[in-house]
């Protein structure tokens, strides 16, 4: 229970937000489909980890942090009267946000970098970048040309030209919950693409 | 005010100021309130802590399920990143994408000289057909040179000197990143590992600046694959990008049948800095120039 204290300090939403996404996974939550915890993983587990790995933790705090997460985060939503009132997204990031200052002060390690606005993108100095181009780098390039036209577009401005992904959905007619979604199928099927092709078991084989 | 009526208000939640004050005094000098007080809290901890347990047991069973495909694809997400900036450059590089060629205009400076690259669509082809023309012309002129042997045998001398360099070069050199670089390319070299030794040169000069020892090294592996219009291409280009000695003594060496051979090899001797190389040195003794 050391984060019980912390989780009482959100104030209740009051009003149903509009994003259809947020929408979607909280009334799979509500009704325990676990499909709605599943889609947090994949769509706020990175953002989350970005924020601790940036703050001084590790991959396991990281792995922590998100679990207590969800678990106040589900508490709240299947209360009876809970209504979102801001970005799912928000939410999550607020409540992460405060159980790792809180650890963070009870370790008493000091600093702290806000990393909510920033894009998760990957750089070069990410703790899960690597810092050697490999084998499977061109083949990743190579295998580029082969997902859809808009998915080519999506993940270049993103990874590339590194817009943000709310710009990019504006562009092409996404809300951010649409786009964040649209962003996650396209790595789904480039990565798919990538491990079907013959050269990437003989890269893994080396 | 007893205790039993302190303790009720506070299970009720009905505690003024003053009372939370006598609350507080009494919970810290009588042992037997104390004792209630804490074992009412674990009652109220442990019927809160019921849906916490099934919600916290829920999200652990689907975290068993998801976390590790989770950090497959943040990893997956990194190589992504590289790759595409691998792919971009390359992109920008061989002209494909001319949208971005279009914003694009490199103007590279040698020798007093401005090269615009990519001022206009036109200018682009002509020059091409130029290119292709003085390249034919001059491929001709070399294959028909007596002095081939001579000049191969030059460069072998000198790839095989600077292999040797690369391959013993101390962990103290200020370049080691650049060094273990060429360690490695002439190492795949040696295994006939062409393909991979260019993906390592691309690699690391990602997120270096590509200048003349790019090129240099492009070259290298040209030359060792036979391909010498490529080397001497890439040769030149090493000039271009500022290497006025060794660059320029292997292109120069390379069209040696050439009006500007002559000229190069006075610049290279003129120029006291590059003199100072053993390598140049030598190579121009046993060429006897």
């Amino acid at each position: 229970m050391i984060f019980s204290d912390i989780a009482n300090i959100y104030q209740e939403p009051t009003y149903m937000n509009e994003n259809p996404v947020d929408h979607q996974i909280i009334q799979a939550i509500k009704s325990g489909d676990r499909d709605g915890i599943k889609q947090l993983y994949q769509l706020y587990f990175n953002m989350i980890a970005t924020l601790i790995l940036k703050n001084n933790g590790t991959r396991l705090d990281a792995e922590d942090i998100f679990q207590e997460v969800l678990v106040t985060a589900i508490t709240k939503v299947r209360l009876a009267d809970f209504q979102l009132t801001s970005r799912l997204s928000s939410y999550l990031y607020s409540i992460a946000k405060n159980m790792w200052l809180y650890r963070l002060r009870k370790e008493k390690k000091i600093g702290f970098v806000d990393t909510e606005n920033q894009e998760n993108i990957p750089d070069d100095n990410s703790p899960e970048g690597s810092d050697s181009f490999e084998e499977k780098h061109l083949l990743i390039a190579k295998v580029f040309d082969q997902i859809s036209e808009e998915c080519r577009k999506i993940l270049n401005e993103y990874y590339f030209e590194k817009k943000a992904l709310k710009d990019i959905g504006t562009q092409m007619q996404y809300t951010e919950g649409s786009i964040r979604v649209k962003k996650l199928r396209c790595m789904e099927s480039l990565k798919k693409k990538v491990e079907a092709h013959p050269d990437y078991i003989k890269i893994n084989e080396l | 005010m007893n205790s039993e009526t302190l303790f009720n208000r506070y299970v009720g939640g009905e505690l003024s100021a003053d009372e939370q004050k006598l609350f507080d005094e009494l919970y810290d000098q009588d042992t037997l309130f104390k004792a209630r007080v804490d074992h009412h809290q674990e009652l109220v901890q442990g019927i809160q802590a019921i849906p916490d347990q099934s919600i916290r047991q829920e999200v652990g069973e689907v975290h068993q399920v998801e976390i590790k495909k989770t950090w497959d694809n943040i990893e997956f997400e990194a190589d992504v990143t590289k790759a595409l900036k691998f792919k971009n450059q390359e992109t920008i590089r061989s002209g494909e994408d001319t949208s971005l060629k279009k914003d694009q205009q490199r103007v590279t400076k040698s020798n007093g000289r401005i090269f615009f690259i990519g001022q206009s669509k036109v200018f682009a082809i002509a020059a091409s057909i130029l290119l292709v023309i003085s390249l034919a012309l001059t491929y001709n002129w070399f294959t028909r040179s007596s002095g081939e042997g001579i000049w191969q045998e030059a460069l072998t001398q000198a790839y095989d000197q600077i292999k040797q360099g690369a391959q013993t070069s101390g962990l103290a050199d200020p370049d080691q990143g650049y060094r273990n670089l060429q360690k490695l390319v002439f190492d795949l070299l040696d295994q006939s590992e062409s393909e991979k030794a260019m993906v390592a040169i691309e690699g690391y000069f990602i997120n270096h600046p590509r200048d003349f020892t790019y090129h240099q090294l492009k070259a290298w592996v040209y030359f060792k694959n036979k391909k010498w219009d490529q080397a001497r291409t890439a040769f030149q280009a090493a000039v271009l990008e500022g290497d006025s000695c060794l660059s320029k003594l292997y292109y120069a060496l390379m069209i040696k049948n050439s009006q500007e051979f002559g000229k190069l090899i006075l610049e290279v001797k003129q120029n006291a800095s590059c003199m100072e190389l053993e390598l140049v040195r030598s190579l121009l003794t046993r060429q006897g120039l």
